[in-house]
């Protein structure tokens, strides 16, 4: 039988009320790992393990914001990603041109795995693409996260998946 | 509609998404920045004696007793792991370092794995044994088991880490790690 385990709720509820330590520390385990995921897919392993722990500041100062209109891995999640565009933007890493046509073009002998295939692509697109055909979130809840609109959500995975299948195929034609 | 993805390439997504444990000392270095914001208070936490479970260990008889409290970590359902630490009985291994670096040492060792919310419990163990059925006593030249630390980690792969830390180690004696089987007892 799992030992009982207190809801997100109740560890934010002990948290807001009494700074409670524990409550941190438990929910700080729990979902760190999903958080630690997404920004390493993201970044460089220096610059996700920066962002992880601001992340987690400003949730912890912004938590009596929550409302629970969402899951609370969702909220920080959408955190992380916020400062994952200022810290990628102010780098010019975040919004790659609309690729045209020949960027996307396959190098010949040069087929990529999967993940190589991902990592190339422009942080944006790769958030999207992560969000929703990995993890899988919803157009709108991919929208909500990036803070774009869901058209855009759609219209830049469907640039991912073709960039990355390109990539995979080495040009050759997908059955 | 088309899968954009066969069977091989989902996996891979999912792979690509699977979870990635905090990097080391991550979880203090944020714990340490909201404590110095005042936003978390310390738990109201048993006071563990720690530490003197370390220091009767030395074969020279220097059994040292040191009494200083540290933090329990709070039940949060982790698995938890028995360290035994053990010396050897002849008494013929004795560290060659002053009583006072050692006290330090397993004190330091201590109180990182309470900071690091990890000790659970520790004590140290009078001499004497009294055993009900097998042997009445060791053999001499037998491990003594003198001390034991109970810990909380992530997995036995952290406990083991942990528990290599030991300066127990160092000093000639031997740690065994052993899983604590959850039961519906389990905190």
């Amino acid at each position: 039988m799992e030992a009982f385990q207190p809801s997100d709720r109740e560890l934010v509820r002990r948290f807001v009320e009494r700074g409670d330590e524990a409550a941190f520390r438990t929910l700080y385990r729990r979902h760190t790992p999903a958080m630690h995921a997404l920004l390493r897919r993201l970044l460089d392993p220096d610059e996700a393990e920066d962002v992880l722990q601001e992340s987690w500041l400003r949730a912890a100062r912004g938590v009596r914001s929550f409302r629970g209109e969402s899951a609370l891995r969702t909220w920080l999640l959408g955190i992380a990603l916020n400062r994952v565009r200022e810290v990628l933007r102010s780098r010019g890493r975040w919004d790659g041109p609309v690729p045209k046509e020949s960027a996307w073009r396959p190098e010949p002998g040069r087929a990529l795995d999967l993940r190589s295939a991902v990592d190339r692509l422009p942080a944006g697109y790769r958030a999207v693409l992560m969000l929703h055909d990995a993890w899988g979130y919803t157009h709108a809840e991919v929208a909500r996260l990036l803070g774009v609109e869901e058209g855009t959500s759609k219209s830049q995975l469907w640039h991912a998946r073709r960039a990355v299948r390109a990539w995979l195929t080495d040009g050759e034609e997908r059955r | 509609m088309t899968e954009p993805w066969n069977a091989e390439e989902k996996d891979a997504l999912r792979a690509l998404a699977a979870e990635e444990p905090a990097p080391f000392g991550a979880e203090e270095a944020t714990v340490a920045a909201l404590r110095r914001e005042g936003l978390l208070r310390r738990p109201r936490a048993r006071v563990v004696l720690a530490a003197a479970a370390g220091l009767a260990l030395f074969a020279s008889g220097a059994l040292v007793q040191q009494r200083a409290g540290f933090l329990s970590a709070p039940p949060d359902g982790r698995p938890r792991f028995l360290l035994l630490l053990y010396a050897d009985g002849s008494a013929a291994v004795a560290s060659k370092e002053p009583t006072g670096t050692r006290i330090r040492e397993y004190r330091a060792w201590a109180e990182h794995l309470s900071e690091a919310g990890h000790l659970v419990e520790a004590e140290k163990l009078a001499p004497a044994a009294y055993s009900l059925g097998g042997p009445a006593e060791p053999e001499a030249g037998d491990d003594v088991l003198s001390g034991f630390f109970l810990i909380a980690a992530s997995d036995l792969a952290e406990a083991k880490i942990l528990a290599s830390r030991s300066p127990h180690l160092r000093h000639g004696g031997r740690v065994v790690v052993r899983p604590v089987e959850r039961t519906s007892n389990s905190r």
